[in-house]
Order: structure tokens, then sequence, then C-alpha cells
């Protein structure tokens, strides 16, 4: 009886140590997951079961959290490797993606995420855009002045929007720049095409019997078909050095004999309009070109020059670093900032009347800068001090020879 | 859960409001913008695109009206809430005077455009920048509900009114030594103080700010006393 009531107390004992044991082993495992879970520890200490499920789950997550980062470092990466903007907006509107593409466009900051879009970005279009069918696209202007495409798509699953912003400003630009130039084509082949029509009309009406009116007609008719021979000429120089046709053979090319050739074909024009040129060179100045490009480059640059200085032209050279540069001076009007970034533009002129007048085909300069450009140089034209213009072109440096 | 989803509905609404009212200021921002490069690139097609486009202004005068009188009278909204939809009202009015000057800005581009020009008018594209710079400044400050900036920016109109003095002086002495510069010299003084006016309703839209954020009324204050 008195063994049984010891085995009892014994075993009553060995119950309380036991449950004092686990209780203290629980909550140490509690403290511990907690650390695991606020990541304050990595993993729960003990060799038990319930411990080592522990450490499992935490693996798991720790593999999940890897996963999720990667893939968002990668998404951030994808959207900000794009040109494209990309905005993705929640069902109330607010920022949930701004890709560096948008950020620029819109000059914004980054860190507007989570910010209300239409609040930020004023664009009344844009607040109207979204509430449009799916696939639509706007065109818009942003505040800055560039131009953009805008579409749309739902994201999935809930309300909000994901809208792609393309930069159309060049492409509207180049645009623009073609269709100025088939209306001055048509605008430079009709007026030469008019003169000799009508002065064929004058003549065939009765003035070939009028020998003075006819002499003048049929100079007329000989003038304007010259012009449109020069422009056609001109044009297909250009369209063969658009596709690549035009046929360079680049070579050491003496500067000083080359320019003294040029100056020959625009002498008689020179003297008719009282013009002096002259040339200052160096001896043994050469440079990587093809003879006659550079020839009709600089025929180009003296012909332009004849029509607009005022007493004279004239065409030095020498050497900056692993270039040559040539500049065509006049002591002429100048030309005006905002005419000197578009000059060599085709058809484009400062002053449409007068280098009609002259006899210009307004391809000339258009033509020396794709020259210069195939041949590995540059182009440029700063005013003259103290007036006129400086056209220059800047050409590879021959090696000199031995 | 009645109440819950009346609530977001009319989150919904305010959100609504304050982004049409946002819209209708970068409307306005944009009509200023293309007036002056109207002006500046002396383009009379740009001109009347820019007097074209008034009639969205007014109708989101019409629409953002109609929507805040709605709330007002279904939701009986009450303090700031209460506040910002009255200060809605009146900056749709302001917002739509704006657009009526950028309007009138194109306006005088149009009678400008036929006759040789006049220069400079470097000065004029300062106050028109520094306006503009202002006008940002009061919608920025409407959306961060930031009262501090807004009163920077009452303060900042100071500078358009001494611009626009400085600027209508030279522009006189133009008349003063050539008497036919008249013709010219009427169109941009008009333009000038299209400005100037643009300048003051962009400062009501500032003090509205402030009154929305701290409940407190600075209109008709000397700056002196504006800081808190």
């Amino acid at each position: 009886m008195i063994a049984a009531l010891v085995v009892l107390a014994l075993a009553l004992v060995a119950a309380l140590i036991k449950v004092a044991l686990t209780h203290r082993r629980l909550t140490s495992l509690a403290r511990q997951t907690h650390d695991v879970v606020r990541d304050h520890a990595p993993r729960v200490r003990g060799g038990g079961e319930v411990e080592r499920w522990i450490n499992a789950l935490a693996e798991d997550a720790e593999r999940g959290r890897a996963a999720l980062a990667h893939e968002r470092t990668l998404l951030a990466a994808v959207a900000d490797g794009l040109t494209q903007g990309v905005i993705v907006i929640d069902g109330e509107h607010r920022i949930e993606l701004l890709n560096d593409a948008a950020c620029k466009m819109l000059d914004v900051q980054r860190s507007l995420v989570g910010e209300p879009l239409f609040e930020l970005v004023r664009i009344p279009e844009l607040r109207e855009f979204i509430d449009r069918p799916d696939d639509s696209v706007l065109e818009v202007e942003l505040p800055s002045g560039a131009r953009a495409l805008i579409r749309a798509a739902r994201t999935l699953g809930h309300a909000g929007r994901v809208l792609l912003l393309e930069d159309v400003t060049t492409v509207r630009r180049l645009e623009s720049v073609r269709r100025d130039i088939v209306a001055n084509v048509s605008h430079e082949l009709r007026s030469p095409v008019a003169v000799i029509r009508a002065n064929a009309e004058t003549l065939m009406a009765g003035a070939k019997d009028d020998p003075q009116m006819a002499a003048k007609l049929v100079e007329g008719l000989h003038r304007n078909a010259e012009r449109l021979a020069r422009i056609l000429a001109d044009m297909l120089d250009l369209s063969r050095l658009d596709a690549g046709q035009y046929r360079l053979e680049v070579g050491r090319v003496m500067v000083k004999s080359v320019t003294e050739q040029s100056l020959s074909a625009v002498e008689t024009q020179a003297e008719k309009r009282g013009v002096t040129l002259s040339i200052d060179i160096p001896d043994g100045l050469a440079v990587r070109a093809d003879a006659k490009a550079l020839d009709q480059i600089l025929v180009n640059l003296l012909d332009n020059g004849v029509k607009y200085t005022e007493t004279r032209v004239w065409i030095e050279a020498r050497e900056v670093g692993d270039a040559v540069r040539i500049e065509a001076r006049d002591d002429g009007p100048g030309l005006a900032d905002k005419h000197r970034e578009r000059v060599f533009e085709r058809f484009y002129r400062a002053d449409p009347s007068r280098s009609r007048e002259a006899g210009g085909t307004g391809l000339g300069l258009s033509i020396v800068k794709h020259l210069v450009e195939s041949m590995g140089g540059a182009v440029g034209v700063e005013p003259n001090q103290p007036r006129g213009s400086v056209f220059w072109i800047r050409l590879p440096k021959a090696a000199t020879l031995g | 859960m009645i109440s819950l989803h009346t609530s977001k509905d009319f989150e919904q609404e305010l959100r609504t409001l304050r982004e049409r009212l946002c819209a209708m200021g970068g409307r306005c921002e944009q009509q200023i913008r293309l007036a002056m490069q109207a002006l500046t690139e002396r383009d009379s097609e740009l001109a009347r695109k820019v007097i074209e486009g008034d009639h969205a202004i007014d109708r989101d005068e019409l629409e953002i009206d109609e929507l805040a009188l709605q709330i007002l009278a279904t939701r009986q909204p009450v303090a700031s809430d209460l506040r910002f939809i009255t200060m809605s009202l009146k900056f749709v009015t302001d917002l739509e005077r704006i657009g009526d000057l950028a309007t009138g800005i194109a306006k005088r581009v149009l009678e400008l455009v036929p006759l040789p020009p006049l220069e400079p008018k470097g000065d004029l594209g300062r106050l028109a920048s520094l306006v503009q710079k202002n006008l940002r400044a009061a919608l920025d400050a409407f959306v961060a509900k930031d009262a501090d900036r807004a009163t920077a920016v009452i303060q900042a109109d100071l500078e358009v009114d001494k611009l626009n003095a400085t600027l209508f002086a030279e522009l006189i002495a133009f008349v003063a030594t050539d008497a036919a510069t008249v013709t010219r010299v009427l169109p941009l003084t008009s333009v000038c103080r299209s400005l100037e006016r643009i300048g003051d309703h962009v400062k009501n839209l500032a003090e509205g700010v402030v009154y929305m954020v701290r409940a407190q009324d600075v209109r008709h204050r000397p700056l002196s006393r504006l800081e808190k």
C-alpha cells in the first residue's frame, strides 16, 4: 500500500518535471520561432521533430522570398531597360509601377509609387483616355513638348491599367521634314516648268516673229531648262548618296591642287558678280577623301559663297589634330541663328526669293553634307568676323608619305 | 456594411473631383504654353487651335461644378471635405478665367502675325514662364495639400506684378520713340496684362489651397501676416 503510494508520488514528481521541461522547451521554441519569423535568427535550435519542421518552413519561406526578390529585380530591370514608358496604376488610379523611361517622359520622380497619377501628371487627355475601351491609342503632347503615343491595357484580375508610352517626337519631326521635301520638290520643279511653258506659248502665239521679243523668250527658255537640268542632276546625286550607290574612291588627296581646280569652275561666275576669289592652303596638306567628291564639295561651297558674298570668297585649310579643316569664308550678310541649323536640309532656303534669283537649286549644301559625312567627316557653319559666314568641313588627315 | 459601402463611393467621388480639377488645371497650363508658343513662333494656326481649345475648358467648368454640387447635395460633407468641395467651386471659376485669358493671348497673336516682328520680346517670355511656374506650383500645392508651397506662390505673385510693370514701361517706350509701332505695341501690352491677370487667378488658387488645408482665410491679408 505504502509502496504503491511512493510509486504514485514518484510518478507524479516525474510527470511534473516532464511538464516543466516541456513547458520550458515550448517557451524557448516559441521565442526562437518568433526570432526566425522576425528575421532575428536564421533557424531554431534543437533536433526535435517540431524544430525540424519549423526549420523546413523557414527554408521554404526564405527560398520563396529570394525567388520573389529575383522576380522583382528582373521586372524592374526589364521595365527600366525598355525605351517605352511603362506606368501601372491600380483601380484607384494610384501608381504601382513607373519605369525610368516614363519618369523621363513625364518629368516626374521615381518615388511617386502609391501616389495618385492624375493629380501629379496633369494631362487631361490621359485622364479621359483610361475610361475608353481597351486597345485604344492616344497621341498627346507632353508638358515637356515631346509627343507621345499612349496605349492602354487592363491589368489582369483587378481594375488597374497598364499604360505604355512611346516617344514619337523624332518620327513626327521626320514626317514633317518629308512632307516639306515633297512640297518643296514640286514647287522647285513647277516654277521653271511654268516659265518654259509660258515662254513657249508666247512664242507660238506670234512672238517668234518679233526678233527682239523672241530672243528674250528663248533666253528665258534656255535658262530655265538649264535650271531644271541642274535640279534633276542634284536630286539624282542625292538619291544615289541616300541609296549608297555613289561610289567613292577614298585615297590621298592634295587639298591645294583640288581647291585650285574647283576655283576655276566658279571663276566666270565670280567675275560677273565682281567677287574676288583667293586661297590660303599650305603645300603638302592632304586628306583621305575621294578627289571628285572633294571637288564637288568645294565647287558647291564656292558657288554658294559667290552668290551671297559682298566682295570676296576665300578658302583656308589647316590641320586640326587628326583632321583637316577646310573653310569657305565670305563677307556677305551672314545667316541668322535659326537658319544656321537648317541650311544643310534639302531645299531649305534662308531667303527664298533671293536664292532663287541667284539660281540655286536648294540642294547644294545638302549634297555637301552627304558627301562629307560619307567620307567620315563633318560639316558646319559659323558666323564670320566681322561679317559673313564660314562654311567648314572636316575630313580625316591623310598619313604623311614615307 | 452599408455605411462602409457609401463611404467608399464618397471617396471615389472626391477622387474623381480632384482628378477632374487637376486635368482642368493641366489644360490651362497647356493653353498658356501653346498661346505663348504661337506668339514667339508667329504661328496663327497654333493660335487658332488655342482659341478652339477653350471649349474644352468651358465644358470642364460646367461638369466639375455639377459634380461638386451633386456631392454637396447627396453627401452633406463636413470639415475638410466641405472645405475642399466649396473650394473646388471657386477653383473652377479661376481656372476658367485663366483659360479665357490664354485665349485672349491667342487672339492678340492673330493680330500680330501679319505685322513685322517687334524685338526684343525677351522679358515677355520671362513673365510667361514665371506665371506658368506659379500655376504649376499652385496645382502641385493643391495635390500635395501643402499650405507652405501655396504661401510661396502667393508671395511669388509680387514678382509677377513687378515684372509686368517694367515690361509695360518698356513697351510704352517703343511708342515714345516711334509712334508707328503703336499697332504692334498695343496687342503686346494686352498680352502682358493677360499674363499678369492669370497671375492674379493663380494667387487666388493658392489662397484657396491655404484655406483648404489650414481652414484659415488668407485673402486680403498683408503678406507679413501670412506665415502662420
